[in-house]
């Protein structure tokens, strides 16, 4: 039976009213506790880790002219006399870092040359079809994982 | 603290459906009104203000949820038999359903089938009847149809009446079955 508009209205006021006679629903006595217990977590953060927007209104108002300033400095030194020293200064972690990335650069190409013509070796040897059933069963494999990510949210989540 | 919480926990579980979720979000409720608290404190709005954020946060986290489970909701929808026809009410409800069954028991069947709904239908069903948001309102805050919700709607009710006609007793279960 499909519903009438007449049907639809009482339909409505009907349940209109079971959901405005509903009485509030008791909070969990934990809830109050959670809160407290997060507020005390927060409170016992430093300042500066909270979001900007909850900094006191002082240290807002300081932190921009300082920050302005910081930068300020950093940009005169970097463009001043004292510029390449400090340029030196910064770079020499830099490039021992560098020497060092080389000499693991040249193992790695190594390695990679060594995998190389050991794969080339492997797939010389094995057939074309256990290649071809290699990646048709890595492919079986993605969709019965969707398949069964697919059934385990129907059953959890499904009704919500 | 103690005047509120209870109204935002019962925006929250109604919202979600889900007690453990509900008390998280009733938790970043109460958080944001402390962040707010110089505001807040002087308003004669703070219950508004709180069922405000109650339900945007609500909303938000079923957005998120949907949204990291998009795949396998729509893969449930299609094999829903979820169309957008009218529903249909294969038994007429009495006027007098409510009256026949205890008020605490009532009240446990419309909170139990309220949980019981498919979120889709929950969601705007408790917006317009408990958030008492227009139909336009509702379609506006969840990015859908306005034809979308008047149906999801509609068969919200017409599910909860179905489960009141069966908690209701035998003899307003038989005028339901006769009419």
């Amino acid at each position: 039976m499909t519903l009438s508009p007449q049907e639809q209205a009482r339909l409505e006021r009907l349940i209109g009213t079971a959901c405005r006679e509903l009485p509030l629903l008791e909070a969990p006595q934990s809830l109050a506790a959670r809160v407290t217990a997060q507020l005390q977590r927060r409170a016992a953060q430093p300042a500066w880790r909270a979001p900007f927007s909850q900094w006191s209104k002082g240290l807002r108002i300081t932190f921009l002219p300082v920050a302005l300033i910081v930068m300020g400095v950093t940009l005169s030194m970097s463009a001043g006399p004292g510029a390449q020293r400090l340029t030196t200064l910064a770079l020499a972690p830099l490039s021992r870092a560098l020497a060092r990335l080389e000499s693991t650069g040249a193992l790695i190409a190594l390695l990679a040359t060594l995998c190389r013509h050991l794969g080339i070796s492997l797939l010389q040897d094995i057939p074309t079809f256990w290649l071809y059933g290699c990646v048709a069963g890595l492919l079986a494999l993605y969709a019965l994982l969707a398949g069964i990510s697919a059934t385990a949210f129907r059953t959890l989540y499904g009704t919500r | 603290m103690s005047a509120y919480q209870d109204m935002v926990y019962s925006t929250t579980a109604r919202l979600l459906g889900d007690d453990a979720q509900a008390q998280d979000i009733a938790q970043d409720v109460f958080l944001k009104a402390f962040e707010h608290f110089e505001q807040l404190r002087a308003s004669a709005t703070i219950g508004g203000w709180l069922k405000t954020v109650a339900t945007n946060l609500s909303l938000n986290h079923l957005t998120r949820h949907r949204r990291r489970w998009r795949l396998f909701s729509d893969l449930q929808r299609s094999g829903d038999a979820d169309s957008d026809d009218e529903p249909e009410l294969d038994f007429a409800v009495p006027d007098t359903v409510l009256d026949g069954i205890a008020a605490e028991e009532r009240h446990r069947t419309v909170e139990n089938a309220l949980r019981r709904l498919p979120e889709h239908q929950r969601v705007p069903l408790v917006l317009y009847h408990f958030e008492e948001l227009s139909y336009q309102d509702i379609a506006q805050r969840l990015h859908v149809s306005l034809a979308k919700v008047k149906t999801d709607i509609l068969r919200g009710r017409v599910s909860l009446a179905r489960m009141l006609v069966r908690a209701a007793p035998s003899d307003t279960r038989s005028e339901a079955a006769q009419s």
